[in-house]
């Protein structure tokens, strides 16, 4: 029976063009948009600092952060900006005195546009952090040539090295590739219950849209019983959902090789890690099922409870897609631990674990959120009335 | 012939309302059963009870022998709701072929050829194939009770089957249901507002309102005791309506 039902599903998918090409565009376009939007935004609007500066004496010092600003892509007016900057430094009369004397306080106003992107003011702030570098290196060789003792200005300045490497949350070792597909998985994570929308909004309109359109009564009063409409209606919304996930992984790739082919850094993606995903976009759209059933069973399937229901599951996702982008879910404790009972959260929490090589516990993971749907899906076929879905 | 219906002291409430009051009635099995009443008397509520579609309810129900739900899942019951729609991305055959195939349990030469009696009863000529988004009201209902007829059921549940029909279409169900009743032993239970069908087609008629059956029989035996010439007057008469 679950076949028939599946197979009736599917004819009418393949039937709803607007259906399937949501399902597959939004999948496929959502992350390369978000990297357009990115380089588009960064491209079309170039920082503008101004420098004001109130004596000629500052001149070499201005020069030095004019030269620093321009080399990060700013645009810099000296003393006559034609355009309101993003960023206005103010180097006063006396700058020059007290920065060529070995103690004294030098001071440089900053302003910002409060309009502005923080790109402007990063800018400014590290050319003037270079600046202050090159005043305390003058101030190191003089102090030195004063004291007769021969110093490498720049070891005195920075004593410390760096010497980067990467480790996995599990303590071992870990490469630079590792570190990238983590930032991969939180931006996935981030994108992934938005892309399937359509999917989900299917699942969730799969027995409350019967009800609408006048189907679900005379399908509910045949031989099929609950088991094979929840489980038929919940595998054939999975099936729409490999086409979102195979578009998403087609879209997370064209966005990946793009942002390696501009940054220049290597391409990090592998195709266990687009398997997983493909895995993760599939649970989502199961749980969706299992969670809009049983809203469906205990609220009833009116049009306003529809909407509550959709609107119920969207905010889940988006919460879900919020920790992912702003936690590091693959280790928990105290408080942040409350978050692993959001639904769809252990799924983000799964991309990210798999991809720092935390392979046991995402799948671990997965597992839980399998066994946590099938568990509601049954429950939802015991409880199964329905009089409740049509009639509430 | 035997019981194929009994209904034994039915009670359903929606919340606070009372949608059937102790309603009890048989429907022998064969039989052409209407159900009349106003709008709002409670006949939906009790096909839908007959049909397996609404489980919670006081008193007893028992269709050949067993509770509707078993009857539903043995396939003995088809159901046409009063507002039924068809698939409107599906052909009207694969509509009907969607249909047999849940009632031939995946048997696919069973379900062909009921969607082929199927096809014959909707009697839609070269439409059939087309899309049922595209059918007309009428259109529709035909599919619609094409669909419930086909299977065969040992008893047929019809809400308002024959409306938004035209007459050549009602003559032509009408005898449908005669001949399904008659030559194969179908037991049919329908509801109806047109007085003439009921009068026609109906071997007894079960009048309801408010919830509670008003007049059980034969139409002749409903007109003879409310002493009226027609089931028109006795519908109103009935209800508690004014023939002036």
């Amino acid at each position: 029976m679950i076949r028939i039902i599946i197979d009736r599903e599917i004819l009418d998918v393949r039937r709803d063009k607007k259906l399937v090409v949501g399902s597959i565009i939004l999948p496929l376009l959502i992350l390369p948009l978000i990297g357009g939007i990115i380089l588009t935004s960064q491209s079309v609007h170039q920082p503008v600092i101004e420098i004001v500066n109130q004596n000629v004496n500052n001149l070499p010092y201005v020069s030095l952060v004019s030269r620093y600003a321009e080399t990060q892509g700013a645009q810099v007016f000296i003393n006559n900006s034609p355009v309101y900057p993003d960023v206005k430094l103010v180097f006063p009369y006396s700058f020059y005195l007290n920065a060529s004397r070995i103690n004294g306080t030098v001071y440089v106003y900053i302003f910002s546009l409060i309009s502005s992107t923080s790109q402007a003011y990063d800018i400014a702030n590290n050319a003037l952090y270079n600046l202050a570098v090159n005043i305390s290196l003058t101030r190191i060789q003089e102090l030195a040539r004063m004291a007769n003792t021969p110093v490498n200005a720049e070891i005195v300045r920075s004593p410390l090295y760096l010497v980067k490497g990467y480790i996995a949350p599990g303590g071992k070792p870990a490469s630079q590739g590792q570190s990238e597909l983590a930032s991969i998985a939180r931006v996935i994570s981030f994108v992934m219950f938005p892309s399937v929308t359509p999917v989900v909004l299917f699942v969730v309109d799969s027995f409350a849209g019967e009800r609408e359109r006048r189907t679900l009564e005379s399908l509910l009063a045949t031989p099929v019983n609950a088991s094979d409409l929840v489980f038929g209606k919940v595998i054939s919304s999975t099936l729409l959902g490999v086409l979102a996930s195979i578009a998403e992984v087609v879209g997370v790739s064209i966005f990946t090789f793009s942002v390696s082919a501009l940054s220049g850094l290597p391409f990090y993606f592998n195709l266990e890690f687009l398997a997983f995903t493909v895995a993760a976009l599939l649970l989502t759209v199961i749980l969706t099922g299992a969670i809009s059933v049983l809203l469906l069973m205990l609220m009833g399937g009116s049009v306003r409870n529809v909407q509550i229901i959709s609107t119920i599951i969207l905010i889940l996702g988006m919460l879900a897609s919020f920790s992912g982008l702003l936690f590091n879910l693959t280790s928990f404790a105290g408080l942040k631990t409350l978050f692993m009972f959001i639904p769809f959260v252990q799924i983000v929490a799964a991309m990210q674990m798999f991809a720092v090589g935390l392979t046991i516990q995402s799948f671990l993971y997965l597992g839980v959120v399998v066994a946590f749907s099938l568990a509601v899906l049954l429950f939802v076929i015991k409880i199964f009335n329905p009089e409740r879905i049509l009639l509430r | 012939m035997g019981d194929a219906v009994d209904v034994i002291n039915v009670t359903k409430k929606f919340g606070k309302k009372i949608a059937l009051s102790s309603v009890s009635f048989s429907v022998n099995e064969g039989e052409v059963f209407g159900l009349i009443g106003p709008n709002g008397a409670g006949k939906t509520t009790m096909l839908r009870i007959i049909s397996g579609i609404i489980v919670k309810f006081k008193g007893v129900v028992n269709v050949f022998g067993v509770t509707p739900k078993e009857a539903k899942l043995k396939g003995m019951i088809s159901y046409l709701p009063e507002d039924a729609s068809p698939y409107e991305r599906l052909s009207g055959y694969e509509n009907l072929y969607f249909y047999s195939m849940i009632y031939a349990r995946g048997n696919k030469r069973q379900a062909e050829e009921m969607a082929n009696m199927g096809v014959k009863i909707a009697n839609l000529g070269e439409k059939i194939n087309d899309r049922a988004g595209e059918y007309s009201k009428g259109m529709k209902r035909r599919l619609l009770l094409a669909r419930a007829l086909m299977t065969n059921p040992k008893l047929a549940i019809l809400d308002e089957p024959m409306a938004g029909l035209d007459v050549e279409s009602t003559f032509k169900i009408r005898r449908k249901m005669r001949s399904i009743s008659k030559e194969l032993g179908t037991t049919v239970i329908f509801s109806s507002h047109d007085m003439t069908e009921i009068e026609r087609l109906c071997d007894r008629v079960g009048l309801i309102d408010r919830g509670r059956i008003v007049a059980l029989g034969t139409p002749d035996e409903i007109m003879s005791k409310l002493g009226v010439s027609n089931m028109e007057e006795a519908f109103i008469k009935a209800t508690g309506g004014s023939l002036d």
